[in-house]
């Protein structure tokens, strides 16, 4: 028996205005007591966090009770043994099906720990299949599982015990590697949602998704009829996923660095081969680069070979749902470990809570608010409480409905001192310019209780502290129904209906471990997406870059960055990295629908500054800015858009007009042919022969206009767009003029394209 | 939808059907000088309390002297430090009385206190909108006019949108994008943007078309190869046969609508902005020797400027501009001052906008009633970044030549004085915003605010008289 009452009465120290038992080391003593015999009190979350015992959340605390329980005082007396803790709680990746075993061959535990053959190592399986397993490691040799167990006496479902034990010869140690958790071992759940049938998993419902959640991605087509045959709940998983690279959205054969940063990216793009040398200082990566967060952050959609989806997820955490502005004074630096942290969260799967309280603890967002100036010192809180709100209502969607008073007086002072003494001081580029993370310091930080959110939060830091508020601000009734509103309301439905929102407050709160991944794919291909009821307005960069990503045929032509999209977003008055409103995020979709500046500024790309629609080629050209020409008068070009590279040919190996306008509608709009009427119809087959419609009807009366009346119902004009439909186009000619004007024609029923009014919209079926 | 939204909605259906959505010029909906409202919002929750202050003085008891010491942190002092208190009111503020009120106004804002001289501007105290401190859902309730507004209810209709259905005119919005304030109502989609004229680049009005019939008439046969010709005559035959296609409801009318209002609008627009140049005041507020902190609100000017030069033919009722950053949780003295500065310093924004558009055509000035206010005010106390934090209550302002000025509403109530000490406290809200824009859109037209606001329940605070707040 540990006497655990002697320091514990050694621990009353004198904070503040008064005497406060040091809760750290009451903490401690709590789990030595727990561990010298479980009849004593079981240690709370907070006691763990108090004690600095990583790795603890909600989720698994009744696991490391289980845990401590088993073993005894003298295996927690240090801090040592305490960290190591952890290492019992080891998360590995689930198995979902038979055919993943082979990627958890050899069986990979991290970190290394010894092990011997007489022992009995423990830990914990998250939504494990044991069968699986077993298999896989019987298969290997090396260890047997010896039981199993569903985790008696965690009180947590979805942890399992698994206790494995060597067989290898008695005492010989060896080392067993677990990956730490990735997505890769989430699997889907419908949730709440219902998945959509396999009749409307068509190719346009997986395009459907495409453009809402990966700017329309890179997948080639035959890759978007695969995901199209396959039962939707396994299509989902490929398409959207948080890895660096998804090779089947976004195929290449071009080296692109393995990296979800934002920053590393730049730093490759910065001297890579293939991108135009005028470009490559945008990703320059200096304390005042201010350019290279977006050029950065756009060129990681456009690129093939990384996820357009990572970074669409990317620009919500970071200019919408945990916005900093670089208007602001947000330093291109700090804004991008921003951005670069909450992926790194993302991609290591964590909970979503620890996603939102990652970004809490960036530097980038301390100078947004101005907290890192907080401190409480000799007893006097001296601060703001700008984030100390904002980081409810916008982070976790609490308003402070569920008690006005008490949120206000309570819950929004005692945030602003749990948000002290965090250090993160500005200096001058010279210097290196602002620090990009911040040092969470003891001295000036209120490091006694607070009551918050009607519970007690403690932590000798503020780090701690945001870590432990985000836990219970997660499950808070009020995030419970607003957050998941908030991302269906980002990624796909304006004015969800009441089933919808029902549907996704059912689905996030079912999730005992929130993560944004598995409810997105529920999500997606659940009935309410693909609801005919469904309307999700584009917001200028969601149209911009799903129709730059769309546009773009390959590497060569990323490099070039002909659709670096960021100068046509700012004659829309929007800035990447400086949102609309601030830290409310930037301008939404329905903004910019009721926005006639908006609509004037896109329509006029394409009746009158259409060059990013309409340039098909690059030549070298001479100083007086003309370009060479062959002994035929062509243009000598080092680089040309060949349409024919993704158009298909038809059966017969031609390209006839009217496929190639219903394949360009179905790419750039994806209704399926919904909206592709006569009227469309009309002008895309005038384009694509190389005319407006007026022309093309009457060349003598080329300021005519047709109604859709004498479109269908005038057999002089049927007959000519008839024949005008069935005309090949040059596509592949050897003849350059004709393949070149058959390349600037497709690009002309393009631009038309992203006029019309279907290109501000997307409807769910 | 609100009910009253959709029961108005019912009769503004028939009148849609009748006129085809907008009012028609034939109407004359609006002419140059008709009367208008401008509304500003200050986005952020705008300290009006630092704007106008009591005069510091050393009674201890005194409001004036518990305002100063809650407050001494803003400027860089401390509570009891009434020689640099003092001095920071002398340093900053103006002096002026007002209906028997002593007060001071911050010198940078030199026009504003002259306008207040004149009896030109209504300075309504304890007003109050919002239910809580939240900016979104704050604003969300300012803008429609309801306190039912939910946290995430954007399609909603706002005042300005539903007056301007009323009296079958338009909104102008000459903002980067179109606020709430000015939806107009639809029953079924919740709001409805028809009435609505964006017009931030006001010189750049208009869609794009190739000048085909020049070509015919020199014989040049660009228009055949041209890109341009080739595409601006196909998107406009477009827009024009789906005109017809798309019907009322659906989710892409409003691109419909948007094509429709600049067709109508550019071509009278542009010639009679081409006869206006930009006066040369308002273009070095965004782009010369004069340039406002905000060269974004410069360019509002210069928009409203231009929506005025062109009243009758966009038939704007309703201005709304907007000016942003009044969050002032730290170095309030430091960053506010500027802001106000640029709103109501001699020569700068309202001054150089009222002054270029009297020289244009005096009637209106005499005609327009510039509605200034925010989300929410701050905390009476300041907070220890030498900022404030978010309160609820605070003042807003209405200017103009058709205003009876003044105070309404006690500025410096006793009631607040033990409050000031505490952190926390804000400005008890005891009028009702929806009250002030009532009266102002009944000055536009009578009964207007009642058909535009459901003013039951709406508080108003004990003596004080808005009927007076608008001169016939």
């Amino acid at each position: 028996m540990i006497d655990f009452i002697a320091p514990l009465l050694a621990a009353v120290i004198s904070t503040g205005g008064g005497s406060v038992v040091k809760q750290e080391q009451q903490a401690i003593n709590k789990i030595i007591a727990y561990a010298d015999s479980g009849v004593n009190p079981k240690p709370t979350l907070q006691d763990y966090l108090s004690a600095g015992v990583a790795g603890v959340d909600k989720t698994n605390v009744d696991a490391y009770n289980h845990l401590v329980d088993s073993l005894e005082a003298s295996d927690v007396d240090s801090a040592q043994e305490r960290a190591a803790l952890q290492t019992y709680f080891i998360t590995i990746d689930p198995i979902d099906n038979i055919e993943k075993t082979e990627y958890f061959a050899p069986f990979n535990i991290r970190p290394s720990v010894n092990y011997g053959g007489s022992d009995t190592l423990r830990f914990y399986l998250e939504n494990s299949n044991e069968a699986l397993i077993n298999a896989s490691v019987d298969s290997k040799g090396v260890i047997s599982i010896s039981s199993t167990g569903n985790g008696s006496g965690t009180g947590v479902s979805d942890l399992r015990l698994i206790a494995f034990t060597g067989t290898q010869a008695s005492n010989q140690t060896f080392s067993i590697t677990i990956n730490t958790t990735s997505t890769s071992s989430l699997t889907f759940s419908p949730l709440d949602f219902t998945v959509v049938s396999d009749e409307v998993w068509d190719e346009t419902a997986v395009r459907k998704v495409l453009h809402a959640f990966a700017y329309g991605g890179h997948a080639t087509d035959t890759q978007i009829r695969t995901w199209a045959a396959m039962p939707p709940e396994h299509a989902i998983v490929q398409i959207l996923t948080f890895e660096p690279q998804n090779e089947l959205l976004s195929p290449s054969r071009y080296y692109q660095p393995e990296t979800t940063s934002l920053e590393r990216l730049a730093r490759f793009w910065h001297q890579a081969a293939y991108v135009k040398p005028e470009h490559r200082d945008r990703f320059t990566t200096t304390p005042t680069s201010w350019e290279v967060p977006t050029a950065s952050w756009m060129m990681a959609v456009l690129t093939h070979g990384l996820n357009p989806f990572l970074h669409r997820v990317g620009l919500w955490e970071s200019n919408y749902h945990m916005a900093v502005s670089q208007v602001s004074g947000v330093y291109p630096l700090p804004l991008l470990s921003h951005y670069d942290s909450i992926m790194t969260a993302l991609q290591e799967n964590r909970s979503y809570e620890q996603v939102i309280a990652q970004g809490a603890k960036n530097a980038a967002v301390a100078y947004q608010y101005g907290h890192n100036r907080n401190i409480y010192s000799n007893g006097v809180f001296r601060g703001n409480e700008d984030f100390a709100r904002e980081y409810y209502q916008l982070f976790f969607g609490i308003l402070g409905d569920y008690d006005h008073d008490y949120h206000e007086s309570v819950t929004i002072p005692n945030t602003a001192r749990a948000l002290t003494d965090m250090q993160a001081p500005w200096r001058p580029k010279e210097e290196g310019g602002p620090v990009r993370t911040i040092t969470f310091g003891t001295q000036e930080h209120y490091g006694s209780d607070l009551e918050i959110l009607n519970t007690t939060i403690s932590g000798h830091r503020a780090d701690i502290k945001i870590d432990a508020i985000a836990m219970e601000a997660v499950e808070h009734e009020e995030s419970l129904r607003n957050l998941p509103v908030m991302i269906i309301r980002h990624f796909g439905d304006d004015t969800p209906s009441t089933a919808t929102i029902t549907h996704a407050r059912n689905s996030w709160a079912m999730m005992p471990v929130k993560r944004l991944l598995p409810f997105l794919w529920a999500y997606a291909v659940s009935t309410d997406f693909h609801s005919s009821s469904r309307i999700k307005y584009a917001s200028s960069i969601q149209r911009m870059m799903t129709t730059m990503n769309l546009l773009t045929i390959d590497h060569e032509e990323n490099g070039k960055m002909f659709y670096y999209p960021s100068w046509e977003l700012t004659k829309e008055e929007v800035r990447l990295f400086s949102p609309t409103h601030a830290v409310f995020g930037h301008q939404t979709g329905v903004e910019a629908s009721d926005n006639g500046n908006i609509f004037r500024v896109n329509y006029n790309r394409s009746a009158k500054d259409g060059w990013l629609y309409w340039n098909y080629y690059e030549c070298e050209r001479d100083a007086n800015g003309e370009c060479p020409r062959d002994s035929n008068g062509n243009v000598i070009t080092i680089w040309e858009k060949k349409w024919k590279d993704k158009i298909p040919e038809n059966a017969q190996g031609e390209y006839i007009v009217e496929e190639v306008a219903r394949w360009l509608w179905e790419r750039f709009i994806a209704d399926g042919g919904k909206h592709y009427g006569a009227l469309e119809r009309a002008h895309l087959i005038a384009l694509l022969n190389g005319k407006d419609l007026a022309l093309f009807l009457d060349e003598q009366n080329p300021l005519a206009t047709y109604t859709k009346a004498q479109i269908v119902n005038n057999s002089g004009i049927k007959r000519l767009l008839n024949d005008g439909a069935i005309a090949p186009m040059d596509l592949k000619s050897r003849d350059i003029k004709k393949r070149r004007q058959a390349d600037y024609r497709v690009n002309l029923a393009i631009s038309f394209i992203a006029a019309t009014p279907y290109i501000y919209a997307q409807e769910g079926r | 939808m609100k009910r009253r939204d959709f029961i108005k909605m019912s009769a503004m259906t028939a009148l849609f059907l009748a006129v085809g959505g907008m009012p028609s010029s034939a109407q004359a909906a609006a002419t140059i000088g008709s009367r208008t409202i401008v509304n500003i919002m200050l986005d952020g929750g705008p300290d009006f309390k630092h704007l106008m202050v009591p005069p510091f003085e050393s009674d201890t008891q005194s409001y004036a002297a518990a305002y100063w010491r809650a407050r001494a942190s803003i400027f860089k002092s401390k509570a009891g430090d009434s020689t640099k208190l003092r001095q920071a009111y002398r340093d900053n503020y103006d002096e002026v009385t007002v209906d028997g009120v002593r007060f001071g106004i911050l010198k940078s804002c030199a026009w504003l206190k002259n306008e207040i001289l004149q009896g030109n501007v209504a300075i309504v105290n304890n007003v109050v909108a919002s239910t809580n401190r939240d900016h979104y859902h704050s604003k969300l309730i300012m803008e429609s006019g309801s306190l039912h507004t939910g946290a995430n209810e954007t399609d909603t209709s706002g005042w300005g949108g539903r007056s301007v259905t009323e009296i079958d005119a338009n909104v102008v919005a000459v903002t980067q994008g179109v606020r709430l304030v000015c939806n107009g109502p639809d029953a079924l989609r919740g709001y409805d943007n028809t009435r609505v004229v964006s017009n931030y680049d006001s010189r750049n009005m208009g869609l794009y078309l190739y000048d085909t019939q020049a070509d015919l008439d020199r014989g040049s046969r660009s228009y055949i190869w041209s890109s341009q010709a080739i595409m601006s005559r196909s998107l406009k035959g477009y827009y024009q046969a789906k005109a017809d296609d798309i019907p009322q409801n659906s989710p892409y009318r409003k691109f419909i609508d948007h094509e429709q209002k600049f067709r109508r609008f550019s071509d009278r627009v542009k010639p009679r902005l081409k006869a206006q140049p930009i006066p040369s005041a308002i273009k070095a507020l965004y782009e010369g020797s004069n340039t406002l902190e905000s060269t974004y609100f410069g360019k509002q000017i210069r928009n409203l400027y231009d929506s005025f030069v062109t009243q009758d033919i966009l038939e704007m009722r309703f201005a709304s501009m907007e000016y942003t950053g009044w969050d002032s949780h730290r170095e309030q003295h430091r960053l506010l001052e500027p802001k106000f500065h640029d709103l109501f310093g001699t020569n700068r924004g309202l001054h150089t906008l009222t002054s270029a558009l009297s020289q244009f055509n005096s009637s209106i000035e005499n005609n327009t009633v510039f509605v200034i206010s925010g989300e929410f005010g701050r905390q009476l106390k300041s907070n220890g970044d030498y900022g404030t934090d978010h309160g609820r209550g605070n003042s807003m302002l209405v200017i103009g030549k058709r205003v009876n000025g003044g105070f309404y509403g006690d500025p410096f109530p006793d009631s607040d004085i033990e409050r000031l000490e505490i952190q926390n406290e804000d400005i008890i809200g005891k009028t009702s915003m929806f009250h002030v824009y009532a009266k102002v859109l009944d000055w536009q037209e009578n009964g207007l605010g009642s058909r535009v606001f459901d003013l039951s329940n709406q508080p108003i605070e004990t003596g004080v008289d808005l009927s007076r707040l608008m001169q016939a």
